[in-house]
């Protein structure tokens, strides 16, 4: 009993020094690490079908033991899907580029377009899934629009960075 | 016009203007718009709504050339129809250019320094599994990526300055310093990037230039045609100088604007940039397998898809406050933070 709890201490120290060390900034709770501190895992865009907005859904190693590979896929799938249908030529974004096209322009500063709307969708989904599913477990999505579309990215919340 | 005066060097201009920012922020405690620290060498007016490049003389002198050769037709009135015609083509032209000079064109943000660690750490990895004892120590800077698009393959080249593996069609414009989506060409003109955001206004803008020069020609010749009508030819063109001047404006206009007119619109038909068909991507004489993954079939969807599509958000957060926790890491280098690569 007692020897473990030495163990566990020691390990605890040992996690503890190196960001000290490395950021001057003293940790004394794991959920108050800053979301600029903590590792990073990237989701790359995936380009297979051309240009339009996708990402890949193959699985990160680094993610491994934190989440199930069917949970991830799930959410990829879902993004990729919403913004598919932000991208895709339909009636509605003809009839608002005529619209905008017939107004000079104008039009764009009192309507907001399909692609907008979809986007708030985005965040909105986005926010949903971390609040249900990757915040209880130490896990935090990135919405894409933040790092330009390039990647999705997720925080590790529960590691520091620097020490793996 | 304006490209004389501007420094082709991409890297040190832009690297001044920031250490200049840099400063300015560290100074006063007022929070930054992230405008006012971006890296790039475009200009914002209106706190950041609107987005330019550094030669804003080629739009004024578009826009003097717009103004000078359609007005004096406008005051002279031949039939009430007509100048409401030329009024409306006029008002769309300054609609297309202001869109195209004042919309970021697609500019794709720079890397923060978390990715651009891991995007180093990859290649590295990648590096030492492909030849291990070759050159161990050396530091050798990401390349290229390669990836597969539709069944073809492409080279996603590394950029040095903004960090990251471009998009494929994406370029870095020296001019502006950043990368652009589905770029274009730099116009000097519009003082903008042609890419991703405004080729459609930029295609709109020359096109409807071009009708407005057909337009305003038809008009001239019209004018002394019905003037000979009533008179003798002498007498018609000597009352109608004006008109004859402005023809030759007009021709002259119509000889350049028509030619990029026309070119535009076969690019448009086949989904291509002036980048990639000056480059001979799809060239089937430089390249073997040289389909255009991008293109949808035929030329109408083409057309639809490149003028009509939805019009997509700009990626950099122009309005959006600083971070002042946060407030190095867009700009900082991977070269200071490499150290930390090899305990990986």
């Amino acid at each position: 009993m007692n020897k473990r709890r030495l163990f566990v201490n020691n390990n605890d120290n040992e996690r503890l020094n190196e960001p000290m060390k490395n950021a001057g900034q003293k940790m004394d709770d794991l959920s108050r690490i800053p979301v600029n501190q903590c590792p990073k895992v990237f989701v790359q865009r995936d380009y297979t079908n051309g240009t339009q907005l996708a990402f890949t859904t193959k699985f990160p190693q680094e993610l491994e033991g934190k989440i199930d590979v069917q949970t991830f896929q799930k959410t990829v799938t879902k993004l990729n899907a919403m913004y598919e249908e932000a991208e895709t030529l339909s009636g509605k974004t003809y009839c608002e580029s005529c619209l905008a096209c017939l107004t000079a322009y104008l039009s764009y500063i009192c309507i907001s377009t399909h692609y907008e709307q979809m986007l708030k969708k985005i965040r909105a989904y986005v926010n949903e899934q971390n609040q249900n599913v990757y915040q209880p477990r130490g896990l935090l999505l990135i919405d894409p629009v933040e790092r330009g579309l390039r990647v999705l990215e997720i925080c590790i919340l529960t590691e520091q960075a620097g020490g793996r | 016009m304006a490209n004389s005066k501007v420094n082709h060097s991409p890297q040190k201009p832009g690297a001044n203007n920031n250490t200049a920012a840099m400063g300015e922020g560290q100074g006063s405690n007022k929070l930054q718009r992230k405008w006012e620290v971006y890296p790039g060498r475009n200009k914002f007016f209106c706190n950041g709504r609107i987005v330019s490049s550094p030669d804003i003389q080629g739009f004024l002198c578009c826009m003097a050339l717009i103004i000078v050769t359609d007005c004096p037709y406008l005051a002279v009135k031949v039939h009430p129809v007509i100048p409401v015609v030329g009024g409306v083509l006029f008002i769309l032209i300054i609609g297309c250019l202001v869109q195209t000079t004042f919309i970021d064109p697609g500019i794709i943000p720079r890397a923060t320094l978390p990715e651009a660690l891991e995007t180093d750490r990859l290649y590295q990895l990648e590096c030492q599994n492909q030849e291990n004892a070759a050159n161990n120590g050396a530091y050798q800077p990401p390349r290229y990526k390669e990836v597969m698009i539709k069944g073809r393959q492409f080279k996603l080249s590394y950029c040095q300055t903004c960090q990251m593996y471009r998009p494929p069609r994406a370029s870095h414009c020296s001019r502006c310093n950043n990368c652009v989506e589905r770029f274009d060409h730099h116009c000097p003109m519009v003082s903008n990037c042609i890419g991703k955001r405004n080729y459609r206004y930029f295609y709109l803008f020359v096109t409807f230039t071009a009708l407005m020069c057909c337009y305003v020609l038809g008009c001239n010749v019209a004018v002394i045609v019905l003037r000979a009508k009533d008179t003798d030819i002498g007498e018609a063109f000597k009352k109608s100088a004006g008109s004859i001047i402005e023809g030759v404006i007009c021709l002259g206009c119509l000889a350049s604007v028509g030619g990029l007119s026309c070119y535009h619109s076969m690019l448009v038909c086949k989904e291509q940039t002036t980048n990639e068909d000056i480059k001979g991507t799809y060239n089937p004489r430089k390249f073997k397998d040289a389909s255009n993954p991008y293109s949808h079939g035929n030329f109408i969807t083409n057309c639809c898809a490149v003028l009509c599509g939805p019009r997509h958000p700009s990626l950099i957060d122009r309005r959006g406050f600083v971070d002042p926790s946060e407030d190095t890491q867009a700009i900082v280098d991977t070269a200071n933070a490499r150290g930390r690569i090899p305990e990986s």
